[in-house]
This record gives C-alpha cells, sequence and structure tokens, in this order.
C-alpha cells in the first residue's frame, strides 16, 4: 500500500519518493529534525523564528519570492514548526502547457534556503514584530493560556514544557546572531528529510534531487538533546484566572516516546475514548459522538465538546485531554467524571465492539489519509521522523494486533492520579480585570 | 439568480478539461436532474477507496421569521440528534452516531444564511449505509427534548466563546454595519443568546417540514462508488414533499465611513475589520474584482497587504483580504492581527495599498501571476474526493453549468489591467471603509 522509493545522498540527505499518477500535481517536502526539543532557556521559540526567517530571502531568492513562485506556478506552500521537527512544503502542478517540469520549483527553493538564507538583520528585526504578534494572537485564545500553564507543569525539565511559539522575553532578547546559529547548526542535508509525492517519474525525480543537492556540504551532526523528564511522583495543578467566558479543563498525562512499544495500544485506548484519528494531514473529520468521552461528558451535559490526542514524538509526551465546560458546570465535577471514565477503563477490557469500531475508524482515518498528494507525503515524511517510514504500511497492522487487554493495561499504567496534570481556566467577569 | 432546473432531461454528462491544462486525469461527470427534484452531480474515481458527499437545500437562515435568529441553524444540528421513521424505524441519537462512527465513517450538518447543507465521508462500500443514515435525518427527524436541551447548552457555550474572540467580534459588528438588520448576511447564522434560549420543539419541526424539501437540494458525490446505486438512493429522498422553492432575498450593502472600537481589555491583540459593500457572484464585475483582492491581499503571502504591513512593517502576523460574492450580494473586509500599538499605522497601511490599486494599475507581472496562478491551481483543487466534490456542488449552487471549467481560463485571461483598475475603483475605496477594531482599546481609538 505504502510504495516509497527511498535512497540516500553522499551528503547524508534522505530522500524519499512515492509516485502517485492520480493527479497531475507533486507534493514536495523537506524535514529537518530540529524544533522546541532543541531549544534551551534563554531562546525559547528560535526554531519557529528560523523558519520564518527562511522565507525572508536567500542568495538566489528575495524575500517574498517563495510564495511569490509557487503562486504564480498554481501551487501552495507553507511550513511547520513542531516541537520535535520543522518541515516545509510545496504543492505544485506536475508541470505546464508548455511541458516544464513545474513541480520542480520545489527542489529549487528547498535546496538554495537550506545553505542560503541570509538572516538579514533589517528583515530579523521586522520579523520580531510579526513573531510577537503571533503570539499576542495566541493569548487572546484562553485555551493557549491554559496549555502554556499546563505544559510547564507536565513537564519540569524536558524542553517541551514551553509553547513551540517561545516566551514573550525570549522573542524580545533573541538576536540575529542567534539565530543564524541555530540555522548552520540544524539546516544540513544530514538533518534533513526529502519527501516527493506525486505524478513523477522516480528514476527523473531522483535525478532532479541529485542535480540540486549533491553540491550541498554535509556538517557536523547537531547536539544530542540530552533533557529527560525525571519520573512525576504526584498529581500537578495549574488553575489560570483571566476574564473570559468559558471554563476549560485540560489535563495531561505523561506517557513515553513513540518508539515505546505501548504507543499501538495507547492510540486505540485514544480512539475508545474520543474516537479514531488520522495519521495524515487529511482525514475523515470527527468520529468521537458514540465513543466513551462524549458519552460521560457531552451526552450528560457537562461539557460542550471534548478530546483527547496521544502526542507520538521523539522524547516522552504526553496523552491529554481538552473539555469545554457547560455554563454553571464546576470544573470538579466534570473532572470527576472524566477521571471516573478513565479508571472504567483501567478496571475493565474495552468490549470487542468498542475494539472493532476503534480500528475500522483507524482504517478509514488511514485511507482517507491516502487522498491526496500533499496528506500522503506528510505521512511518510512523519513516520521517518519519528523512526521509519516504513511503519507507515506497518500501522494498520499494529493496531489490529493490541488486545483489549492491552488497551485496558495501557490505561492503568498512564492515566494514573501519579502521571497526571490537572489545569483549570477559570473565567472572571472582564472587569475585575488584570494587572 | 435562478437555480431551476434547466430543462434537461436524462443525465448531462462532461468530461473535466480545461483548455490548455491537463487538469485531472479521465474524469466524467453527471448531472441529472432526479424524480424527487433533486439536482444530482457525480463523478467516479476507483484509485481512491473512499467516498466524498455534498449536498445543500435552502433552509438556511434566510428563511428565519423575525425574532428566530438561530433557528435554521438549529434545526440542521438537530437532524442527526434522533430519527422516527415510518418505515427505516427509530433511531436515538447516539444510535445514529454509532452507526455512522462503526463504519468509520463521518458526517455534518449545519445552516448558513443561505442554505443548510452537509457533508459526509465515507469508505466505498459503506455509501448506501451513509445515504440511507441522512435520508433519515432529512426525511424523518424526532427532534427529541433532551437533544434539544442538549444542542442549546452547546449552541450558547458556542455564543459566549464567540463573546470573547476578538476577531469574531469585529468580523460581525462589520456584517452589521454592512447590511440591514433585517436580512440574515447581517447577523451570525447561530443566533443570539435571547433567540437561542426561545428556540422551541414546535418552531424546529415546524421550520423543518418548510423547508427541507428536495425542490432545489443538490448533492455531489465524488469517489469510488457505483453511480447507479446512489442515484436510486439519492432519488428516494423526500419523495413526495412538495412546496415552494425559497425566494431570493437580494439586498444592497451599504456602509458609511466609520471607526469603532469595540473594547476587550484583557486581551493581547487587537483584531481590524476594514469592510466595504461588494457584489454578488453573478454580478459580471466579478472575475475582475476577485482578480484584483488577490493581488491586493491574497495572493502568495497574503499579497500587497501581506508585503507591506507583514513584510515590511512587521506589523501584524496576519493580515489579508478576501472577496464574499455570495448569492444575493457581497462584500470585501480586510482582516488583520496587530498590537495595540500599531493599529494606526497597520489600518494606515491597509488603506495606503486599497488607494494604490485605484490609482495605477497593476503590474504586468502581477497580473500575469495572478492569472496563472487561479489556473495553474485547479489541478490541486480537484484532486480530492473532497475538492470534486465541494467543487461540483459549487458550479451548480452558483448556476456556473457544467463547462464552466472549459470556460473558465478564457474568462481569467482576458481580464485586463484596465479591467482590474476599474474594479477597484468601483468597490475598493478606503474613504468609505468602514473600520472596526476588537481588542485592548479604549471607547476611542
Amino acid at each position: 500500500m505504502v510504495d516509497v522509493l527511498e535512497s540516500r545522498l553522499e551528503n547524508g540527505l534522505t530522500l524519499l519518493i512515492q509516485p502517485s499518477h492520480r493527479a497531475p500535481v507533486v507534493s514536495t517536502w523537506i524535514w529537518y529534525r530540529v524544533g522546541s526539543r532543541n531549544e534551551r532557556s534563554g531562546l525559547t521559540g528560535i526554531s519557529h523564528w528560523v523558519e520564518h526567517m527562511l522565507f525572508k530571502g536567500t542568495e538566489q531568492l528575495a524575500k517574498g519570492d517563495v510564495f511569490r513562485s509557487v503562486a504564480r506556478q498554481g501551487g501552495h506552500n507553507n511550513a511547520f514548526t513542531s516541537e520535535d521537527f520543522t518541515c516545509y512544503f510545496e504543492t505544485l502542478p506536475a508541470g505546464d502547457a508548455s511541458g516544464a517540469e513545474s513541480w520542480q520549483l520545489a527542489l529549487e527553493i528547498e535546496a538554495d534556503r537550506m545553505v542560503n538564507a541570509r538572516f538579514d538583520p533589517d528583515e530579523v528585526k521586522a520579523e520580531r514584530t510579526v513573531i510577537l504578534a503571533e503570539r499576542q494572537g495566541s493569548e487572546n485564545s484562553p485555551s493557549f493560556l491554559l496549555s502554556e500553564e499546563l505544559g510547564a507543569a507536565a513537564f519540569r525539565v524536558h524542553p517541551y514544557r514551553w509553547p513551540v511559539i517561545g516566551y514573550a522575553c525570549d522573542l524580545r532578547s533573541i538576536s540575529r546572531e542567534d539565530l543564524y546559529q541555530h540555522y548552520r547548526t540544524y539546516y544540513t542535508p544530514n538533518n534533513a528529510v526529502l519527501v516527493i509525492a506525486g505524478d513523477v517519474d522516480p528514476e527523473a525525480a531522483f535525478a532532479a534531487v541529485r542535480a540540486r543537492f549533491d553540491r550541498l556540504e554535509p556538517r557536523p551532526a547537531p547536539p544530542r538533546v540530552t533533557a529527560e523528564e525525571p519520573p512525576q511522583w504526584g498529581e500537578r495543578r495549574v488553575v489560570v484566572r483571566r476574564p473570559g467566558s468559558v471554563p476549560y479543563l485540560q489535563v495531561a498525562f505523561q506517557i513515553p516516546n513513540a518508539s515505546h512499544p505501548d504507543l499501538y495500544s495507547l492510540i486505540l485506548l485514544d480512539a475508545v475514548l474520543s474516537g479514531g484519528k488520522s495519521v495524515s494531514w487529511a482525514g475523515g473529520g470527527y468520529m468521537g459522538r458514540s465513543a466513551r468521552l462524549y458519552r460521560a461528558l457531552v451526552e450528560t451535559e457537562l461539557a460542550t465538546s471534548v478530546s483527547s490526542s496521544v502526542r507520538a514524538s521523539l522524547d516522552p509526551n504526553v496523552f491529554s485531554f481538552s473539555l469545554s465546560l457547560r455554563e454553571g458546570v464546576a470544573p470538579e465535577t466534570a473532572e470527576a467524571a472524566l477521571f471516573s471514565t478513565l479508571a472504567r477503563l483501567a478496571e475493565e477490557p474495552p468490549r470487542e465492539e468498542e475494539m472493532a469500531k476503534a480500528l475500522r475508524q483507524s482504517e478509514a482515518q488511514f485511507a482517507y489519509g491516502r487522498d491526496g498528494v500533499t496528506s500522503q507525503a506528510f505521512a511518510i515524511g512523519y513516520f521517518q521522523h519519528l523512526g521509519d517510514w516504513r511503519n507507515l504500511g506497518r500501522h494498520l497492522q499494529r493496531l489490529r494486533a493490541v488486545t483489549p487487554e492491552a488497551v485496558r493495561r495501557a490505561a492503568a499504567t498512564y492515566l494514573t492520579e501519579q502521571r497526571r496534570s490537572v489545569g483549570w481556566f477559570i473565567p472572571t467577569a472582564a472587569d475585575d480585570l488584570m494587572t | 439568480m435562478d437555480f431551476g432546473d434547466p430543462g434537461i432531461e436524462g443525465p448531462e454528462v462532461s468530461s473535466i478539461r480545461s483548455s490548455g491544462h491537463q487538469v485531472i486525469r479521465s474524469s466524467i461527470v453527471t448531472r441529472e436532474v432526479l424524480d424527487n427534484g433533486v439536482v444530482l452531480l457525480m463523478t467516479e474515481n476507483r484509485e481512491s477507496p473512499s467516498v466524498a458527499v455534498r449536498a445543500s437545500w435552502r433552509a438556511g437562515g434566510a428563511e428565519e421569521g423575525p425574532g428566530q435568529s438561530g433557528l435554521a441553524s438549529f434545526a440542521a444540528r438537530m437532524l442527526r440528534r434522533g430519527v422516527a421513521h415510518p418505515q427505516a424505524g427509530s433511531r436515538s441519537a447516539e444510535e445514529i452516531s454509532e452507526a455512522i462512527e462503526s463504519v468509520g465513517a463521518s458526517f455534518s450538518i449545519w445552516a448558513g444564511s443561505e442554505e443548510a447543507a452537509l457533508s459526509a465521508k465515507c469508505l466505498g462500500g459503506d455509501l448506501e449505509l451513509v445515504l440511507s443514515l441522512l435520508q433519515g435525518c432529512l426525511e424523518a427527524p424526532a427532534f427529541p427534548q433532551v437533544e434539544i436541551h442538549r444542542t442549546r447548552g452547546q449552541v450558547l457555550t458556542a455564543l459566549r466563546e464567540m463573546e470573547d474572540s476578538t476577531r469574531t467580534k469585529a468580523d460581525l459588528r462589520a456584517h452589521a454595519l454592512l447590511y440591514p438588520p433585517e436580512h440574515p448576511y447581517s447577523r451570525p447564522s447561530i443566533g443570539t443568546r435571547e433567540s437561542v434560549e426561545a428556540i422551541d420543539r414546535e418552531a424546529l419541526v415546524a421550520f423543518h417540514e418548510v423547508h427541507c424539501l428536495p425542490a432545489g437540494m443538490l448533492v455531489s458525490l465524488a469517489g469510488d462508488f457505483q453511480a447507479d446505486a446512489a442515484r436510486r438512493h439519492v432519488e428516494s429522498w423526500l419523495r413526495g414533499r412538495s412546496g415552494a422553492r425559497a425566494p431570493e432575498h437580494p439586498v444592497t450593502p451599504s456602509c458609511m465611513p466609520t471607526r469603532e472600537p469595540i473594547p476587550m481589555p484583557h486581551k493581547s491583540q487587537a483584531d481590524l475589520a476594514l469592510a466595504l459593500p461588494a457584489l454578488p457572484r453573478s454580478h459580471p464585475d466579478y472575475y475582475a474584482l476577485n482578480v484584483a483582492n488577490l493581488i491586493l491581499g491574497s495572493l502568495g503571502l497574503m499579497g500587497r497587504l501581506g508585503e507591506r504591513v507583514r513584510d515590511q512593517q512587521g506589523l501584524a502576523y496576519y493580515v489579508y483580504s478576501r472577496l464574499s460574492a455570495r448569492l444575493w450580494a457581497g462584500d470585501w473586509i480586510a482582516n488583520a492581527g496587530v498590537d495595540p500599538d500599531n493599529i494606526d499605522r497597520a489600518i494606515e497601511g491597509i488603506l495606503v495599498e486599497m488607494g494604490r490599486l485605484r490609482e495605477e494599475p497593476v503590474s504586468d507581472h502581477e497580473l500575469e501571476d495572478a492569472v496563472s496562478n487561479l489556473l495553474g491551481s485547479l489541478p490541486l483543487r480537484l484532486e480530492t474526493n473532497d475538492g470534486m466534490a465541494g467543487f461540483l456542488l459549487n458550479v451548480e449552487y452558483y448556476g456556473l453549468g457544467l463547462d464552466h471549467l472549459e470556460r473558465y481560463p478564457g474568462i481569467i485571461r482576458s481580464l485586463t489591467k484596465e479591467d482590474l483598475l476599474a474594479a477597484a475603483r468601483r468597490y475598493l475605496d478606503p474613504k468609505q471603509a468602514a473600520i472596526v477594531i476588537a481588542g485592548p482599546v479604549g471607547d476611542r481609538t
């Protein structure tokens, strides 16, 4: 089902090509192994800022040229920074009416900005206010404020404790030299994966990649992340009181990293609790209305929405829950209902039909995620980033091997009081402001 | 615009291509007016294991009576919350969700100002099950009291969240300034706290009976399915339901130049909305204004606005403009999220760019870029089942005709710099803009 050609250039760049001839479209992604995980105090948010600077000009491309040249071809492009990775993509028509290989514009852009980004001091200055504005926009949202507090409680040592956008004080003080140093350290062919999915001939695509990337020199391997989150010895709680309109409840339980064998049990546990999710870019929408949390919290009119997610990442992360509460519902009431739903799964395995549904949803989401080359390329890159793209092909088979008892065991092991951090957002009236 | 049956009997067949470009591989679209009155558009694609379904019918906020704001949206949300079908039997909300989610399918139903709509996705083999469930929801919603109560709580919470959002408040106020209060475009389709609290079962049942009709209903399907079986299914929907087609609600938006703060002192950032009346989708100026807007506030990283206000001035993370050319009228709005200290400079930057678009023609390369973007992006838009089903529905909704894709490149290529200049002069007068600022601002800004 997942038919990928893998190769590695001499400079260490990993190349994954998946031909798909359904539509004359090609999606090209480059993934760098750098994110907020690789940051330290004082430089929080630097990975995301570097990502912004890669649109601000290189030796060949003026500021704005990336968006402009992709748009001119009718393509779309963007970039994302996460805790573990930074990725850039361009989805383009395969060719144009004159027979030109339009999609190869993506290779031109990515080969150039892997090494030639300028980090012009004036551009750094202008981008500082843009990023501060991005952070301010997030601060307007109560759930961002709560998740930032909760992250800082759930992690004491590991960089996952700060948001990818970074802290405002760091965004005000990070220098051009800091940014450039970060870029030079992590943007190297040997720290990157290039994924191409779509209407290409693999041999020709390989040659086109070599023509642009072969000349790039490898650089020393970036420093390893040494931070390890110590075990948690008891529940942690945070409360955010701010003007707002709706109370929110967020809970995070420490779980192992994505290479741990329990990952698949946790994914099915999550599906039993709030519906199957896509592992890709595209998906099939929300499938949680018949799942346990919706029944226990929304049908009972304690919450108006509830979600859960397993954060699969390079280092141990959290299994998180997020609820919007109904007017007049005390957070402790909703919290008690949430925890009793989780406790029941820790005591008694899910029923066979619940397991079958969770699996079927995961299979369907997987199929929806194969619709469109952008989504296909994302999934290949994401699984490669977590260890090996081949795990994408094995994903469903591994989920099928999970037993109801393994799901129960995962709930009993990880969704415990000792591992959890609990956050409440308590809205206050807008006029008791605020300092 | 007339959505009537153009008088075609039997399926109308078109292959999707676009002059000069290969847009998608070998797709055939059929358009049929079924016996029950539904217009059905289908395109099969065996290479994908899933199917996307879209539908719309004229049960939007425009059909609400005075004081019923939010009724259409509430009724649409209720359709999946329990059915009592004389033949197919009864199902509770939980049973409907269980049935749909057990096969890894999903669907949602909502209503906007103009229409109610649904979107569903499933694996190919499950389409008949999904169509049956949808049929039950459309034909025999039970509107149980307990579900009305649950839904009301969810809607009220959503309303409270909107009240606390700078972006939503700026946009809602801009629409209220552009459209007369009796027109649905002036208000959010979700309703107000007072109107939602007043909605009762009787009103929901009555609204559904009168407005959920097969005449004027559009359904599109794209993906891996059997066309004959799907057609038989959809043809049985709402059979025998008759009623007059919903009336049109044309309106002429207008606004006075104004600058209105909405103080939300606890917020970190202010959201701006600069609004102007524009035009409906059917207006002959639509394509010229759309391309002018693309250059002004959308193309690439948010067009000229992004270049000036974000890239050069560093004033905002986002700043863009959009043309909403709708069925009965349209508007143009520029939005930005800015630090409260930068509000004046950001507004000034947007107004300057609006003015520049009216004073001098766009450059040759800007026009070329916009044209090649619009044409080049077609294969990307039509690549997925979702994209294709949505596109087909849109073509039918706005009466563009199945040959739209063939005509489209010609329309776009014929636009001149002078056409864009004329459109900008007609519609984008910075002196007329109604400006709303929601965020940490005083009563006067």
